[in-house]
Parts: structure tokens; sequence; C-alpha cells
């Protein structure tokens, strides 16, 4: 069987216009893997000749990549390596050092998996060395495959692959050649893990990093492992079991009068969705606006749906009112009216923008999962902090108000998404130091010291931190919830 | 509680909060990453994640690999090379190596999911794009919110 050729991007040129071809002499490859995590580090290194121009020279690279995801992390041409600055700030040291007729080259991704840089000097017949880094992901039968040909026969070319174990890789050159234009692209191929699930590490600069990956096969092995140690319930559940209770705050402000009936279609698919789970479902139901109320507790769709189509729309929106002690998270959570899951329907937009954000901090405030339909498409939103309260809560805001029960159902359970609801570390060992605030609050954790000072390795330990832990002192718990991992972790390996 | 205050320890998705939905990738699997000070008394071990799909809910337990042999390994593969004149020639030997480790790769990856992370825990696109710039600016990569710059002199200082 024949293979087509490939059409590579891959060009080295002088000239804005005739784009005169420039020599590739050697070409160097080293790849980096981690099999387990089906990521590699590329080295690509190129000698390259101005042997056309007799002068220095500004030859332009174009550099394919595996795909568009892959990431620059590494580019030099000679001994001079480049850095990273913020996009802005390239541009206009890049425009004042070409204004003082100074070397200067920039790295900017031109077309999806294409990297463009300029190559300066290029002095007539010397060889420089342009030396590019990139982080890609593998396939998935474990390979690294870069679509780079050349447009003429390089002298030599050579191939170096390595995974973390040390094992090298098998690659299509045989690890190297000569006077070839590497018709076939480079394909770098790895024997597959070893285990799978496994958590690598490696130490950079006095810091120690680590990648985990765990595949779909892995999940699904551990919930048939779970499915098949769950007993079977002897009596039927009782009504009060079956019950299920969803808070529902809506967003009463003028902006959302437009999607008043498309709400109501929510709420009957949540009803529905929660029937199909076996669960029967009572809202409550409060209106938002520059002020609160309650319109009424544990209602049925229909009493619920009543209220909800004689709310009026009108005035603004302060949603400060979501958040807080005494506010509509902490009263719909365990605290007060023991909401399972909030419904907020908004459009996010807010009168005074981050004067009136809602503090989620406060204690008991973000106990329960706050899910929001995001807004139909041309109805003016604030995506991002809708994302952002549901990102603090453990909540969703991805599908929208135009496909109710595709919500209802992630709300309900009813969709088989496979989702991470707790993230547990490992504790490292470090002297206390004071915390910054890295982001807006942060709430109850669930910590996993692996130190021998402290606790057993794979026994987790459940911090509560009321609000901010820069305001308040940290107060140790015991794990008493069903969250807890003890009975249920198993190494994965 | 060591961990909960120290500010060097920052994990993708963020142990910090107390509940997460963080849907699995398009191939079905799930990515994590963390940084720590490697300065520190013993390596981590292992991560707990807790999963669920429909109502059934699993924790997972996953064994971190110790970084010593994987450095060894690498250290060994790579040294073999970094003996040749040309590697001597391009960069200091220490330098080529760490561009081409596995710590590299590593931090490159705990890098771009953090990036990923940044958009929704924060609601402020500016915030967001400043403290996205600072950490792939840091981390030395070309992203959405950086560029690499290569300068020839030293008077050429960005």
């Amino acid at each position: 069987m024949t293979t087509q050729p490939l059409t590579s991007p891959f060009s080295l040129t002088y000239g804005e216009d005739t784009k005169l071809p420039l020599t590739v002499r050697a070409a160097a490859f080293h790849v980096n893997a981690a099999i387990s995590q089906q990521l590699a580090l590329v080295e690509a290194r190129l000698t390259v000749c101005n042997d056309s121009i007799t002068k220095d020279i500004e030859a332009t690279l174009r550099f394919p990549l595996p795909d568009s995801d892959a990431t620059v992390c590494g580019f030099s041409v000679g001994v001079d390596r480049a850095v990273a600055v913020p996009k802005a700030k390239a541009a206009e040291v890049a425009y004042k050092e070409r204004e003082k007729g100074r070397a200067v080259a920039t790295a900017a991704k031109v077309s999806g998996a294409t990297w463009e840089t300029t190559v300066y000097p290029l002095p007539y017949n010397q060889a420089v060395e342009v030396t590019i880094h990139f982080v890609c992901n593998m396939t998935a039968d474990g390979a690294v495959a870069l679509p780079l040909v050349f447009a003429a026969p390089v002298e030599r070319i050579t191939v170096t692959a390595v995974d973390e174990d040390g094992t090298a890789g098998v690659d299509n050159l045989g690890g190297g050649t000569t006077g070839s234009t590497m018709p076939d692209g480079l394909r770098v191929r790895f024997a597959p893990a070893a285990t799978e699930g496994c958590i690598v590490s490696a130490e950079r600069n006095g810091s120690l990093y680590w990648s985990g990956r765990v595949p779909k096969a892995a999940l699904d092995r551990a919930f048939a492992a779970e499915h098949a140690t769950v007993t079977p319930v002897a009596t039927a559940p009782t009504d009060e079991a079956n019950e299920v209770h969803v808070g529902i705050i809506v967003d009463t402000s003028r902006s959302c009068a437009p999607i008043a009936e498309a709400r109501l279609a929510c709420l009957a698919a949540l009803d529905a969705s929660y029937a199909s789970c076996g669960r029967r479902v009572r809202f409550t139901v409060w209106s938002l606006s520059r002020r609160t109320s309650c319109l009424g507790e544990r209602m049925e769709a229909a009493a619920a749906r009543a209220v909800l189509a004689a709310t009026r729309y009108d005035g603004g929106t302060d949603l400060s009112l979501l958040g807080g002690e005494g506010g509509l998270l902490d009263e719909a959570g365990p605290r007060g009216k023991g909401c399972e899951a909030v419904v907020l329907l908004t459009d996010g937009v807010n009168n005074l923008l981050a004067k009136q954000m809602p503090d989620l901090g406060a204690a008991g405030v973000a106990a329960v999962p706050l899910h929001m339909p995001l807004p139909p498409t041309g109805l003016n939103a604030n995506l991002a902090l809708l994302r952002w309260l549901a990102y603090q809560t453990g909540g969703s805001a991805a599908a929208r108000l135009d496909d109710p029960r595709a919500f209802a159902d992630a709300v309900s359970g009813a969709a088989a998404q496979t989702v991470r609801t707790r993230h547990a570390p490992p504790l490292p060992l470090h002297p206390l130091r004071p915390l910054r605030p890295l982001r807006p609050l942060h709430r109850v954790c669930s910590l996993h010291p692996c130190n021998p000072l402290h606790t057993p390795l794979h026994t987790p330990l459940h911090v509560l931190c009321t609000s901010d832990p820069l305001d308040r002192p940290l107060t140790p718990s015991t794990p008493p919830s069903a969250d807890t991992h003890t009975p249920d972790d198993r190494p994965l390996a | 509680m060591e961990a909960w205050t120290d500010e060097q320890l920052q994990t993708t998705p963020d142990c910090r909060l107390a509940a997460l939905r963080v849907p699995a990738s398009a191939d079905g699997s799930f990515r994590l990453s963390g940084v720590c000070s490697a300065s520190g008394r013993t390596p981590p071990a292992s991560v707990t994640l807790r999963v669920q799909r429909g109502a059934t809910v699993v924790s997972l337990t996953l064994p971190i690999s110790p970084p010593d042999a994987q450095m060894v390994v690498a250290a060994a593969a790579a040294t073999e090379e970094a003996a040749t004149a040309e590697a001597a020639e391009w960069l200091s030997c220490a330098e080529w190596l760490s561009c081409r480790s596995l710590g590299r790769l590593l931090q490159v990856q705990h890098t771009l999911l953090s990036l990923a992370r940044m958009q929704e825990e924060n609601y402020d696109p500016e915030a967001c794009a400043a403290a996205a710039a600072e950490l792939a600016c840091g981390c030395g990569i070309a992203s959405e919110y950086s560029s690499l710059l290569k300068l020839s002199m030293a008077e050429q200082e960005p």
C-alpha cells in the first residue's frame, strides 16, 4: 500500500515576496514522552544556513505542530533563548527594537497548528542552530506524530526518544537518516504504559510537579466494581427518602422578562427529570431583584409553575443578596430550608457589577450546588459570572435554557455524565506560611495527608475552613460525612 | 492544615474547594496536576479523587510515583547525548537537560491545565487575562496570553 506524501507547512524562507528557500543542513529530534499521561515534550533542533544571500538576513520559519493544542514552550536561535512576555509587551518591544535596527524575534501562532517566527541574524555561509520545544498530546495508540516534511533533502536527521520509564521509542526513521525530506513526517511510537491511572512526578527549579490522567477504561472499571458491591435495598424507600427538595431562585429583574416562558419549561423539565429517576420533587421558590422574597415552600411542580407564571419582572438585580450569612443561598442550604440543589434563573447582569458580587465565603453559603441554565444565545448575559458561581459551589453552568431537559438531567443526575466532585491532594510538608488570597473564596476542603508524622498514608483528613482563611482560624473536624473517602478508597493501579 | 496554608501547593482542579463539578474530557478521561515546593520533608505519595456518574460515586486513590527514579533514568539517557560537542555548544549541559526533562513537561502541563481553570474561577475577564499572562510568562510558554520574544543583546532586556 502506498501512502500519500504529506504536504507540510514547514518552510524556512527569506524575503517577503520571493520567499527564497534556505538550506536546512541537519535536524535532530528528541521526544521525551510521559506515556501514562499521553503527553510528550519534543525538541526540534534545526541547523540552518544562509547559503544564498551574501549578508546577514532575517529568515522566516514556519513550523508545523502535531495539533493546535500543542504548546511551544521554548525557542532559541544559537545561544539566544527566547523569553515569555505578555503579548502586548512582546509586540511593543519587537516594534521598538526593529525601529532601532536591532535583532528581535517573536514566535506567534499563525493558523491552527502552524507556528511562525523569524530567525535573525543568519550570516552568509554560517550554520545557525534553531531550537523549538513544544508539548503535545500523543495519539491514542501511544505515538507522537509530527507532520514535518522538509522542502529539500536534509543531510543528516537524527531521532532519539525516551519515555518516563527510560524505555526508548521507535521512530519511522530508524533513529536517523541522511539526505531525506522526511516525506512521511516523523512518527515515534512507544510501548503502552504498564500502569494506567498512575501519577508521574518530577522536580524542576525547586518545585515538585505531578500530573495524572485517569483513562475512561479505569473509570469504567471503578464504577463497575462499585455497582457490583452495592447490596440491593431490602425495603422500598420511604416517601421522605424518595422526595427531593430543590430551591429555585428567580431573577425577576426587567432584563429577564424575555426568558420568562423558557423558565416555565425549565421547571417542567426538572419535574420530569426527577420523575425519570423515580424521585418526586418539591420546589421552594424565591424571587430576587433588588430585594428577595420567598414565594412558596415545598410546592409541587404545578403550584411552583403558577407562582412563577405570576411573577412580575421589573427593576434591577442585586446579586450580593445571594451570598453572605442570611443570604438566599444560606437560607436554601442545610442551615435553612435544606434544599438538595439550588437552581438560579438569572442572566447574571448585575446593576453595580463587581460592587455587588455575592459573598460565597460565608459559612454555609455554598453548601449546596448552584445550577444555572445559560440564557439563550443573543440575550445579554454575564456568562463568566454564572460559570464562576457554578465553579465555586460545585454546580453546573453548561446547559442552555434552550434545552431545558439537558439542564434538568444535569441537576437531577439523570444524565450519566462522569464528573469529578472532589479532589483531595497529598499533603506537602512545609512550615506554615501566610496565605495570600488566590481566589475570592475558600471553603471546606478535604486534604489527603501523606506525612507520616501526621496520619497514615491514604487516610484523608477533612479540614473545615469557614470563609476566607486569611481572616478566620482553621478548625479541623473529624470526617463524619458520607463524603469521606475512607471506606471506598482503593488504589487504582 | 499545612497543605491548606501552603501557598506553594497548587492543584488543578483546586483541592481547596469543597465541591467540584469537572466533567470528563471528550475521551472520557480525567486529568489532574499539581505543584508544591520540592524542599519539603517527604514527597507526596497519592491523590484521592471522588468521581460521580449518575447517582454512583466512587473514590479513587492514585499513587504518585516518586520523582527520583524517573530523574535518574531521564538524566542517564540525556547525559549520553549531552556529552556530544554540539549539545555542549548549544547550551550549558544543565540548562539543556532542564529544557527537555520530564520536569519541564509536567511544569508546562500543569500551567496549561491551570490556564484553563482560570477562565472558570475568575468572573472578571481582565483579571483572568492578567493572572493568566503572569502564569504563562512564569512558565515560559507561548499561549493565548503570552509570546516568546528572542532578543540578542543585553541592552534589549524587555
